[in-house]
């Protein structure tokens, strides 16, 4: 269920209504909850009852993870929960990949193959996968205890904003809010309104109109298209994914804030940064810090020498990957991030910062693009034509017709995008702070993208997020 | 206490119901097809209605969520009017026409296929 739905509107305003009226923590907890679970059920459901299971193993194991147990057994406790949970990912997103490899490795040995589950990805199940495994290593690294019941474990798990492709909450930054919900303020409800309305605009208005052409250029033989349509494409497609994510970000921030709840953010301006480093530090940040806190530090981080913290950047790059995806594409996107933030630390982040902002926020950006081209190709026998296509070495002429709604979607999104990177934005921000008929053409320009992303979203066919894929 | 603040059980009474209006607007057009309450111009196309079978396959291959969704969406009050507003703005900002049975004439008039075709 998509949250611009008719249906969502419809059943989230009733729900609203009734969740208004809950004064106390248990009441609010038991209608989020069943609100949150009737909401994936929806969607999934046959596999929300592998997630509730699997959820009831986590909380009684979480009981074994903290200090009195002993060491063994808490080691023992964790390695079975963080596996059960990577289980359900192996089963549901890498089992037919898994089998495919086996069967080519084995295919010289004769004829026999093994047969493909083709199991269907339960929506959302990477998001809620990582979540839950925080939920253990938090507890077994004490930093926070077992949730005080199950519904608030559930309550975790479900919490139907984030479900389908986050924010990626970590447990212990959620932990109060969770066990105790707090009221909802006028301002919750105004400033979640508007973020919500920030965010489907940047999906409705930009990212889909923007992801048609790229749809159809990336569906194309890259062979039959000219240099400037294949940058073309490119470009619409590097919009199309942070305005589609960023967009769904803002929605479920801004939802949840209607609640009551302040979730992290998930992105800060990325193709303003000036090293890839930093981009990685402003785009899908609740995914780089899980990689960070629970793979990347107890792989020893860079606390062991310089060849040691470039294994763990690629080791973490490629599980970045391959979380996005069971395709060899988002291994080779991963391994190519790993290897350009190994130069970021070898060279690249000292020529850039003596070259100026211009030139290392163009590089950076220009780095992200071709990036943003391996993982769009839907296998890898695309890329090669595909980069032809764009460095000029195909001889295509195929003209092809451009909407005429992406020119000016392109405009507006790469304005919205870079404009933090030029000297004008911090002035601006400074001024929409202090002046308040600022902040009310703000508001009122909110409005009016909410009303036409709205009008869009019931008379062109519902076009999902990019991230429900993963 | 704040006479406004949303913590008051009749602000939050008020608000509550207000917000309740769509949905149950929604649920009076589902309940009243021949009462409809609509807002906005009435809709010249037709929409085929997916029939509402309860059944567990039906949940399971999504055809039952899908319907009572577009059931939804045909009852959902304020259609007619967002419907109007984009298409509007489609023709107004990239002279697109979202009627598949309209071409443009000369001086930009607009005119059904069907008159031309006859």
């Amino acid at each position: 269920m998509l949250f611009y739905e008719p249906l969502f509107v419809t059943f989230f305003l009733a729900f609203y209504a009734l969740y208004l009226q809950a004064t106390g923590a248990l009441a609010k907890k038991c209608t989020l909850l069943l609100a949150s679970a009737l909401f994936y059920i929806w969607g999934e459901p046959v596999f929300v009852l592998v997630l509730l299971v699997s959820t009831a193993i986590d909380y009684a194991l979480s009981f074994h993870l903290n200090k009195p147990t002993p060491e063994r057994m808490r080691r023992l406790a964790l390695a079975a929960g963080v596996a059960g949970n990577l289980g359900i990912l192996v089963v549901y997103k890498y089992a037919d990949f898994l089998i495919d490899n086996v069967n080519l490795a084995l295919s010289p040995f004769g004829p026999h193959k093994i047969a493909l589950l083709h199991p269907a990805l339960p929506i959302g199940v990477s998001f809620v996968v990582f979540e839950k495994i925080t939920y253990l290593v938090d507890t077994w690294r004490s930093v926070s205890r077992p949730a005080a019941s199950f519904i608030d474990y559930c309550l975790f798990v479900l919490f139907f904003p984030k479900l389908l492709a986050g924010p990626i909450l970590k447990y212990h930054e959620m932990k109060d809010q969770i066990a105790a919900p707090s009221a909802i303020e006028w301002s919750d409800l105004f400033d979640g309104f508007l973020r919500f309305a920030r965010g489907i605009g940047r999906k409705l208005l930009i990212a889909d109109p923007l992801g048609t052409f790229a749809n159809q250029i990336f569906a194309a033989d890259p062979a039959t298209i000219g240099t400037g349509y294949a940058w073309l494409g490119l470009a619409c497609f590097t919009l199309q994914i942070y305005f589609d994510f960023a967009g769904y970000s803002d929605m479920a921030i801004g939802l949840a804030r209607t609640l009551g709840f302040r979730l992290k953010e998930n992105f800060n301006s990325p193709y303003v940064s000036q090293l890839l480093t930093e981009f990685w530090r402003r785009w899908h940040i609740s995914l780089t810090t899980w990689i960070r806190d629970y793979l990347y530090a107890p792989l020893g981080g860079n606390r062991r020498g310089e060849a040691r913290t470039f294994v763990n950047l690629w080791i973490c790059f490629l599980a970045s990957g391959l979380w996005h995806g069971a395709s060899w594409n988002f291994v080779l996107w991963g391994a190519y991030n790993g290897l350009f933030l190994t130069l970021d630390r070898l060279f690249l982040r000292d020529a850039l910062q003596r070259c100026g902002a211009f030139i290392a926020t163009s590089v950076t950006l220009f780095i992200v693009v071709i990036g943003w081209a391996i993982f769009r190709s839907e296998h890898t026998a695309h890329l090669a034509p595909f980069f032809a296509a764009l460095f000029g070495t195909s001889t295509a002429s195929t003209a092809l017709e451009v909407p005429p709604e992406v020119p000016l979607a392109l405009v507006i999104g790469a304005v919205v995008s870079l404009f933090p990177a030029t000297r004008l934005y911090p002035a601006l921000v400074r001024l929409h702070e202090r002046h308040l008929w600022l902040r009310l053409i703000t508001i009122a320009l909110l409005l009016v993208i909410y009303i036409l992303a709205l009008a869009r979203a019931f008379a062109v066919p519902f076009q999902p997020f990019v991230y429900f894929r993963f | 206490m704040n006479r406004l603040a949303l913590s008051r059980p009749v602000n939050r009474l008020i608000v509550g119901a207000l917000l309740a209006l769509l949905p149950m607007l929604s649920a009076w057009n589902l309940m009243m097809p021949n009462r409809q309450v609509q807002i906005g111009p009435t809709l010249g196309g037709v929409t085929n209605e997916m029939p509402v079978n309860f059944s567990w396959s039906s949940i399971r291959d999504g055809s039952f969520q899908k319907a009572i969704a577009n059931r939804l969406t045909e009852a959902f009050a304020l259609r007619p009017i967002l419907i109007r507003i984009n298409n509007e703005i489609r023709l107004e900002l990239f002279g697109e026409l979202t009627a598949p049975h309209v071409v443009r004439g000369a001086k930009g008039q607009l005119i059904e296929r069907t008159y031309l075709d006859d």
